[in-house]
Order: structure tokens, then sequence, then C-alpha cells
């Protein structure tokens, strides 16, 4: 009998910690070679360019600290995010809960003008206030969901107009600086400005949000909750059969992912702008769910990707001067690594293998 | 104020912006319904009609063709759209991480080109071309109110309500139709019968791609003659809705669509009327109906049953 | 008549044998097919029925052996081309789009239907067939308003549509009430005298008894014998159906029953489609005492399991665990009062396959103490009751953080046992646990089924393995469409018995 061997494509049952960080290396690598060869197409010197970006990201102190800055709001988004996917809720209303959060704070701010609290005592409350806001805006798809089935994704994206218009008005209107035309408050009280860091420019929600960075991962890993968050989202049926609420979880996973994002929103405006203004927000929101995929929908990868983000923007900006490149190539660049990762995982997952035929 | 709304002439002008307005979504609603009808969901309908709307204007600006920017736009829908075939479709991955990773990586691709394209925009240095004229359908466009109303409209808006019959008519009476239909409750049923699941719902996939750049194209080369960011402003979420509420008919979304057209062009309206109410308000209420729409739309029994699942043979 | 049909057999399956990995499915299966005849396929789950189908209707090549269809080698590649030559399939569960009517159904994807539908030339087309074989349906109605039997008929018109010689039916009556079943058998009848063959795969002797005129039995793989029906009676058929083979029963000590721990009284709880899945049904399990629920699958045992564990609320009837009712309890309320549970589907229905070993085994008693306080996991005795239970329970596994998607079937079975056993446990429901398990594996779980019951545990064993059922119960219980049968001690209880019980005979009719 003559052996004969053939190739056959097969599906691994499970892609494993090595195959899926080699896929993420590959992915990046493709994307950075497309992203030279977009560079390349654009007229301009990858490697100038490239090189550029490097240095603005982490060419010296204030570089790091503007990165830094940048990665805050995107980090607690992505937190936002990871917690509602893993549990396959599909929340895209982070912005929307962003800004519920800082509108909670400049309400509690403009009501109570006469609030004189000290900052460390100010500033924790206000954290609270904006996570209240955040986590009511998000509750009502939460709810929606869990009693009605309502699917999340059309609501929580409507959910995000409907708020920005709310802002809108309450910006042209009760809300709006008087005498100004622009579309802002007040200035917030100094006490509720975040005390910066170090004698820099980074204020304190940096440290919030890797704290809470923390803390989600304890949340999701060493907490009952977390655990009945992960299963829901692994396998709705055999949670049901072992005794979780599913219906509980999608509300919960909805207060919680809602709260980081208006928390995201609170620190913003309080470590920023120190009043509420228009536009306030560049998608932080949206980022956030570009920051928990490509952080794989784990806190520390979130970090990563948010510094990572972070940084490229920077980058962008410093790349501007020398080159004709526009800073949204980051954009670009991010939109890119996502598809890549998603497509190479999916290749590595299967594997090509010599079988033998008898006979 | 009430008064002055209920005259003749501005009924029929609001109804007539209803129905230029409404055929963005109901482009973009029709495409998705082709995709959904084969049972994938396709998320980043917002992602392909910005690329289309970008792709409309590119074309149309250097060609200074506007039908070329149309056919710009479809074929950058079904390139954007095929990129999301292959994620789902072939590789199987999630429908949801699939889609809303198509869109940011269409809304990236789509900015940086555009400010590469055009470095010097600002202020009054848009680049804009001249958008579609209103094309009026000789003898039925002099019929009094419904003459102005549907049949003084752009181009597109014609291709679109003919769009409906067509798709109406593939999916009820044609065999590939059926297929499609049966791919969309049954793919087994399909498979069993010797018919390429993978290739069937990929086609529905591009289809949906196509429909959804044409969308974008009206917003730029019928509407307004210019691109800016986020141009497309949530329609293409609200096409998704309007597939839901619509049950998932042709007839039916058509309604929705002009429903939602309407509301944009009251809200366009009683702005320059000078409505006492926010004008935030108005500007709001396609959101807020579309989430009450939702919500009554959760029972709908059109939703076809393999909507979302993979498909793998056993 | 019969000598003339005796030279040209329309199907002749020569040593078929397939096999899938190390279970040999189909072992030298052997038989003929008169034209015109209906040929029954007797056998129990696990005989290899559905195998044996698959390579006659083309889903499945053997590994040997050929099937020759009139007169000739069959080498299909897929279930279309076997349908061209002429051979179709009606299988158990429908491949039906819900929402569309029969028509739609019937010709989406054929090549005789043009590009163009003419709906009202298509359903003529069927209904002429249809009435040809008083198949009453109202062909305008989406199939989801059809009822079950109905839909069975679309599957049959499918083929007829085509225009079939050949037509196997795989347990074609499992959801029937008995006056579709006879609806069902007169269009059989029907169909032969048009000169279609008839293969009905069933495990059920009545139906052989009326409809065919041959039967071949299988059991465990291989061909038991091929007879006239003629000359055969419900008794014989059941002898060589359930065999009578050595008895491996397994070393037990006789344990006197104790209390009731699970008491199931009159039971009936619906299936999601609406049709009864089980029928005022009551079955008390004692302490020490392991209670076999021998019947064929779709016989009401996953919606037994179902509303035992809380998953599914009966329409009537109670349970009652440890003299306390549990009936209409959460899962996890009923979980915690002392009932454990092996469902049917490992991955789909016990386990989290991304989720770690040690995640897996606490998965249901994770809230409780000592593994969570404060709602908070204490992962080190987590960790610790994982490497125990993984020494105990012979786990082969790299660890307790190793995913669970990467072990094997047996060891997916000692995490779930290993699990379930990790609470006080008042009553145990088991279903199919043994399933796709090798020997080695098999005699461990009987092994801690055993522990179980001297800690005072009773067992509720739900199988489809009779061989199973007889080597470790105490006492054997049957269901059929819902329905108790009838339950023995095991010493009375023969295969013969059993076997009627399980294929709808009562005891007052077997002749």
């Amino acid at each position: 009998m003559t052996k004969k061997y053939s190739l056959r494509i097969e599906k691994r049952k499970d892609i494993g910690f090595a195959m899926s960080t080699i896929s993420i290396i590959v992915s990046l690598l493709v994307s950075l070679l497309v992203t030279a060869g977009v560079i390349y197409l654009s007229g301009a010197d990858p490697k100038v360019v490239l090189f550029a970006i490097a240095k603005g990201s982490f060419g010296g102190k204030n570089a790091i600290i503007d990165t830094l800055i940048k990665s805050t709001p995107i980090m607690l988004t992505g937190l936002a995010t990871i917690v509602a996917f893993r549990a396959r809720v599909w929340n895209i209303g982070q912005e929307g809960q962003l800004f519920a959060g800082a509108m909670a704070v400049t309400f509690v701010l403009l009501t109570f003008p006469n609030l004189s609290l000290p900052a460390y005592l100010l500033i924790p409350l206000l954290m609270i206030v904006s996570m209240i806001g955040g986590a009511l805006w998000g509750s009502i798809p939460g709810y929606l969901k869990s009693k009605f089935n309502v699917n999340e994704i059309i609501v929580t994206v409507m959910l995000n107009y409907v708020i920005l218009y709310l802002m809108t008005f309450l910006l042209n209107g009760p809300w709006q600086e008087p005498g100004s035309f622009y579309y802002n408050t007040i200035k917030f009280p100094e006490s509720s400005w975040l005390p910066l860091l170090f004698d820099t420019r980074l204020h304190l929600g940096f440290l919030v949000a890797v704290a809470m960075a923390g803390l989600i991962y304890l949340l999701m890993w060493k907490f009952k909750l977390g655990f009945e968050i992960r299963a829901t989202g692994d396998n709705p049926v055999a949670s049901t059969y072992k005794g979780i609420n599913i219906k509980r979880i999608s509300l919960t996973v909805m207060l919680i992912s809602g709260a980081l994002a208006g928390l995201a929103g609170g620190i913003e405006v309080l470590g920023i702008h120190h009043k509420l203004i228009y536009g306030f927000s560049s998608a932080f929101g949206f980022t956030g769910i570009l920051i928990a995929l490509l952080g794989r929908m784990h806190p520390v990868g979130v970090i990563i990707a948010s510094v990572f983000f972070g940084a490229l923007h920077n980058g962008a900006s410093a790349m501007q001067i020398y080159s004709d490149v526009p800073r949204s190539l980051v954009n670009l660049i991010m939109g890119l690594i996502i598809i890549m990762m998603l497509l190479w995982e999916a290749i590595f997952t299967y594997r090509i293998r010599r079988v033998e035929h008898v006979g | 104020m009430w008064a002055d709304i209920f005259q003749v002439g501005l009924i029929v002008s609001i109804l007539a912006t209803a129905v230029r307005m409404g055929t963005i979504v109901l482009l973009g609603a029709l495409g998705e319904l082709v995709a959904e009808r084969a049972g994938v969901l396709n998320l980043s309908v917002e992602g392909m009609m910005l690329t289309g709307a970008f792709a409309g204007f590119l074309g149309a600006y250097y060609s200074e063709s506007l039908w070329i920017g149309v056919l710009c736009a479809a074929i950058a829908g079904i390139l954007v759209s095929a990129i999301f075939g292959l994620l789902t479709v072939v590789f199987h991955i999630s429908q949801e991480v699939s889609g809303l990773s198509v869109n940011i990586f269409a809304g990236g691709l789509t900015f940086y080109l555009y400010r590469m394209l055009f470095p010097d925009v600002g202020g009054t240095n848009i680049p804009a071309l001249t958008p579609f004229k209103v094309v009026n359908i000789p003898f039925l466009s002099d019929i009094p109110i419904i003459g102005r109303i549907f049949f003084q409209q752009y181009a597109l808006s014609y291709i679109a309500f003919f769009m409906v019959l067509v798709i109406a008519f593939y999916l009820y009476r044609t065999k590939s139709g059926l297929i499609l239909r049966t791919l969309g409750e049954n793919p087994r049923a399909v498979d069993m019968k010797g018919i390429n699941v993978t290739l069937y719902r990929f086609m529905a996939v591009l289809f949906g791609g196509m429909m959804a750049g044409l969308a974008g194209s009206f917003i730029t080369l019928a509407s307004v003659g210019i691109f800016v960011a986020d141009i497309t402003a949530g329609r293409g979420w609200l096409a998704i809705a309007i597939v839901i509420f619509g049950d998932w008919k042709p007839g039916k979304i058509l309604w929705a669509s002009l429903f939602f057209g309407l509301i944009d062009a009251l809200q366009m309206q009683l702005q320059a009327v000078g409505v006492d109410l926010p004008f935030q308000l108005f500007l709001a209420m396609p959101y807020i109906l579309t989430t009450v729409a939702v919500f009554l739309g959760r029972k709908k029994s059109g939703a076809p049953q393999a909507l979302g699942l993979h498909y793998i043979r056993e | 008549m019969e000598n003339q049909k005796e030279n040209s057999p329309i199907l002749v399956v020569d040593s078929i044998t397939k096999s899938y990995g190390a279970l040999v499915a189909n072992d030298q299966v052997q038989f003929e097919v008169q034209k015109g005849h209906v040929h029954c396929l007797l056998g129990e789950n696990g005989a290899g029925k559905s195998t044996l189908a698959k390579c006659i209707y083309g889903a499945s090549k053997p590994d040997s052996g050929s099937i020759k269809f009139k007169n000739e080698v069959t080498h299909f590649s897929s279930p279309r081309e076997a349908i061209r030559q002429g051979i179709g399939m009606v299988h158990q569960h429908f491949v039906l789009a819900e929402p569309m009517n029969a028509v739609e159904n019937i010709i989406v994807g054929e090549e005789s239907t043009g590009a163009i539908l003419h709906p009202d030339v298509e359903t003529a087309k069927i209904q002429k067939l249809a009435d040809q074989y008083g198949l009453t349906l109202d062909l305008s109605l989406p199939v989801n308003q059809l009822s079950v039997g109905e839909q069975q008929w679309i599957e049959i018109l499918k083929a007829l549509y085509v225009g079939v010689d050949l037509l196997l039916l795989d347990e074609p009556t499992a959801l029937l009430t008995p006056q579709e079943v006879d609806k069902l058998f007169n269009i059989i009848r029907k169909m032969t005298e048009d000169g279609i063959t008839i293969i009905l795969i069933t495990h059920k002797l009545h139906e052989v008894m009326d409809i065919s005129q041959r039967v071949t039995v299988l059991r465990k793989g291989k061909t038991v014998a091929t007879v006239d029906t003629a000359d055969s009676s419900k008794a014989s058929l059941a002898e060589l159906l359930v065999g009578r083979e050595f008895d491996f029963r397994v070393n037990k000590e006789k344990i006197e029953p104790g209390d009731p721990v699970l008491e199931i009284q009159g039971l009936t709880v619906k299936r999601d489609n609406g049709t009864t899945g089980v029928d005022d049904f009551t079955l008390t399990i004692n302490q020490g005492e392991i209670v076999g629920l021998a019947g064929v699958s779709g016989n009401g045992q996953p919606e037994l399991f179902d509303a035992c564990v809380g998953v599914r609320s009966p329409e009537n009837g109670k349970i009652i665990l440890g003299g306390e009712e549990i009936t209409g309890l959460s899962p996890l309320d009923i979980s915690n009062k002392g009932l454990a549970s092996v469902p049917q589907d490992r991955l789909k229905q016990g386990l989290i396959s991304d989720f770690e070993v040690q995640e897996n085994l606490i998965l249901g008693i994770h809230g409780n103490e000592p593994y969570s306080k404060f709602s908070m996991i204490n992962w080190s005795k987590v960790k610790s009751h994982a490497e125990d239970m993984i020494d105990n329970f012979e786990i082969a596994t790299r660890g307790p953080d190793q995913k669970v998607k990467q072990l094997s079937g047996g060891n997916l079975q000692k995490v779930l046992l290993a699990r379930e056993v990790s609470k006080e446990v008042t009553a145990l429901v088991a279903s199919s646990p043994t399933r796709g398990l090798d020997i080695n594996a098999t005699y461990y779980v009987y092994k801690r089924f055993l522990d179980l019951l001297h800690d005072g545990t009773g067992i509720l064993l739900i199988s489809e393995d009779l061989d199973e059922i007889f080597n470790v119960s105490d006492r054997i219980a049957v269901i059929f469409n819902g329905k108790l049968m009838g339950i023995f001690d095991v010493e009375d209880a023969t295969r013969e018995k059993i076997g009627l019980l399980m294929a709808g005979v009562k005891e007052e009719d077997s002749d």
C-alpha cells in the first residue's frame, strides 16, 4: 500500500496563548507595513513620519505627560466597554454616558454654588456624582434589555444623540455662562479642580483611571459578580442551568459600564476644562470601544492600549510639524490594527496538517 | 404659531423634504434588509454610509461628474462590506464585534483620506461641488400637491423608490429571493439543497454595502455638496432600527423611512418658522422616536430566525 | 407477486463498515431491500441506524463496503446527488423555514423552478401531489402554524416533488400523536402502491408489525437478522432487539433504600413548541437507590430533566426534594437545596468552555462558602478544591487553570461530576452521564455514583443505553411519549419486558 499525503486545513479546538500572542504580533507588524505603505503613497517618507510619531509620543517629559493625560478618559471608557461586552451586552452608549456624568457634575456645581466643601471632600463627591449620572443614563438601555429584551445596540446609540442635544440645549440656555457667545458654563470653583501630580500638568484623573482598571480587574476575576458576568457572556445557557440570573446581569453591567463612562466625563471636565464646554469629548466614548477591542477585553490590555492611543495622538501632532501627513492618520492606524487583529486571530485558529491516506 | 404651520404651501414643502430626507435611510435600510433576511446582522452601516458619502464626494469632485461619484460611492460601500463579510461570514467572527470594528475602521480611513486630500480645509475654504438638481418627472410633477411632494425629487430618490419595488419583487417572486429568505430562517434547509450558504450570505452583505454607499452619496451629492466629518449623524444606525420597525418588509420599511424623514423635515422647518420650543428637541426627535420604535418593535414577528447566528455545517 | 419482486432488490447494502475514531458505528452491515416494500431498520439508540442512513442517502462515505442502488454502486458525494438519483431522506428533526409556507419550503433551491416564481403553478403542482397521497394540509399557511404531523408531510413532499424511488424515514413517529401516525402509515402505503420503496428507521415494535414487509435488526453496529415481518412477532423482534448479553453488572452491595429523596408527582411539562413532553409522570427515588429511567431519545427526558433542575416550569404536578417542595423554584435555589444534576449536553448545558477547570468546578456553587465570602471569591480555596478534585477524580489536566475546552470528553464529565458532588447532595439527576466515554471513564462514573449512594443520596439515571440501565439500577422505570410505562425491581425486569415498554407496547398487548 502506498502512503499518500494530503494537506488538510482544520480548526483548532482552542487558539491557545502562544498562538494568540503570535497573531497579535503579526497583526501589529502587518498594520505597520500597511501604514508605511499608506504614508508612502501619500507622498511622505515613512521613516521620517514614524520617527516623528515616536518622538512626539515618548520623547521627553512633556510628551509623556501629554500621553498620559490623553489616555485617561479612554482608559475609563475602555473599562466601561469591557464590563458590558464581557457579558455580551453591546453597550455603544459610552459617549452619552460620559456626557451624563459630566452633566451630573455640572448640575451639582451649578445648583449648589455655595457648597463650600474642601477639595478632599468635594472631589470624591463629584466623582461619585458623575458615576451616578452615567449609571442612570446607562440604566435606560439596561432596563429595556433586561425586562423587555429590547436591542441595546440601537438604544444606546440613539441615546447618545439625545443627550448630546440635551447638553447643547442646556449649554445654550440655562447653563450658559452669562455674557458668553460660546456653549460653555461658568468656570467651576477651584476646590473642584482635580489636583495636579508631581508638579506637572498631569491631573489626578490619570491615577483614578488606573485605580479603576485595578478595581475592574478585581471585580471581574476576584468577585462573584465578575465571575457571573464572564460566565453569562461565554455561555448563557449553562449559566442559567447553574443558577445565574442572566437578566439581572444585563442590567448590572449596564449600570457599571455607565458609571465608568460617566466618571470619564466627570474627570475630563474637572481635570482639564474646569467647566462644561461643548465638544469637550473628542469621541472618547467611541474610542473606548476601540480600546477595549485592542486591549482584548482585559484591564491591563486597556491600560496599554489607551496609553498607546494617547501616544499616537501626541505623536501625530508632532508628525504634522515634520510632514504633510494629517494627524488623523492615527484614526486610520487604530482602525487598521483592529481589523488586522480580528483577521489574524481568525486565521491562526486554523492549522494545516499533513494527513496520511492509506490505500 | 400653529396657524402659520398649517398653510398648505408649508405642509407641501415639509412633505417634499420628508421624502428627500427619508431617501437616505431608505436606501440604507433596504440594503440592511437584504443582509438581515439572509441572516447577517451588519452593524457597520454607519461606517459604510460614511465611506460612501466620502467616496461619492471624492469621485464627483475629481471627475466633475456626479454620477461617477455615485458609482464610486457604491463601489466603496461594496469594498467596506466585503471586509465585514470576510470577518463574519467566512471566518465566523462575532457579528457585533466585526460590525463595530469595521465601523471604526471605515471612520478612520475616511477621516484620514479627507484630511490627506484636502489639507487646507476650514472656514470659507471648504471644498464643495454643485450637487444634483431636482429632476421633475414630466407631467406627473404638475399634479398639484402630490406632484410637488413625490415627483419633484432628486434622481436618487426615484431610484430608491424603484428599489423598494425591485427588492420586494426579488424577495417574494424570484427563486433567488426565496433562497435568501430561507437562509435567514433556516440555513441548514438551504445547505441541504446543495446551495453554498457562505457565498449567498456574502453576496447579500455586498448588496447591503452597495446600498449603504449609495445612501451616503445622497447625503453629499444630493443634499449639501460638501463633506464633513460625521456627516451621516447616526443615519446608519437609524437604518438598522428602521428594518426592525418595518418588520423586515420592504413596504413597511418605506413608510417607516418616510416617517423618519418627516420628523427630520419637521425639525428643520419648525426651526425656520421660529417655533417656541428649543430647536434641540427637534434635532433629538428622530433619535427619541427611534428608541420608542425599537421598544415597540421588540416583539416583531418578522425577524429572521437565524439572524445573527453563524451557520456551521455539522 | 412476492416472487416477482424477490429478484430485484432495489437496494443492496454490502458489508458496510463506518467508524468515527475508535467507535465502530457500522460493522459489516448487510441486507437487501425489495422494491415497493416498506423495510424497517430496527434498533435502539447507538445501534448504528443513523450512520447507516447517512451512508445510504449520501451524507457520509462508508469506510468499506458498498451500496448498490438499482443495480449500480453508489458514489454520492452529497445528499443532493442522492436525491437526483432517486434516494431521499426525511430527517427526524425537520429542516424547515418556519415562517414560510409549505410551497416555499418545498421549492426553495430546486432547479425545476424558474428564476421567477409562479406560486400558483407551483402550488397546483404540489397540491396535486398532496391529493395523490392523501396529504391534507393547507399549503398556504406558515409552517409554524401547522401541526407536527403536517410539517412532516412537507418533508415527505420535498422528496416526492423531486421524485424519489427510495425514501428513508428516520424515526418519523417520534413526535406524532397516534392519529397522526395512522395517517402517516396510510400515506406510506399509498406510496408503496405507487412503486416507491420505503425504509423506515424505528425502535417501535408495533410500527414494524403494522407497516413493514421485512425488517433488519441492528444491534451495536452489527446486523442481527433480516426477517419477514409476517413470520415475526413483537416478542421475537424484542428478543432480537435487545439480545441476551453477558451481564456486566457492577459489583454492588444491596443498600436498603431509605426515605424518599426525590418525588415527582403527576408532572406534566410542555415543550417549547407547545407539545406535551412529560405527561402526568409520577416517580419516587429513595435514599441509597439508583432508579434507571429507560427510554428512547425524544420521549420527554429533556423536559423531565429541565423541570427537576428548575429551568422549565411544569404545567402541572409537583416535585419534592428531601421532603421540601421545589416545583417552580429557581435553578439556584434548587441546587442549593441539594439537587445535583448532570445534563445531557456537557458543553452546552453544563460547562463554560472558556473558563478554567477550577472555575467550572465551582460554577453554581460559586456564591457559597467557602469559595465565596462577602461576594468575593477566595481563589486559594477554589484552587485547593480544584487540586483535590483533580486528584480525587483523576482528571487528566495540566492544572486547575487549564481551559476546559481543551479537555477530552471523559475528563469533561469528570469535572462536571466533581462539581456536582462538591456540595451536600440530597438527590442526583443524571442524563446520559456516560455518553461518549470509554470503559474506564464509564466505570469511574459508576464508582462515584455508588459512593453517593453510601452517603445517603438517591439517583435518577436517565439513559438511552439499556445496558447501562441494567448494570447499575436498583429499579428500572420506562418512559414513552412522556408517560411512565412501568417500574420494576431490577431482578424482576427482563430485557424483553423493558424493550417492549420502551417501544410503546403495554404489557397487555404483547402478542
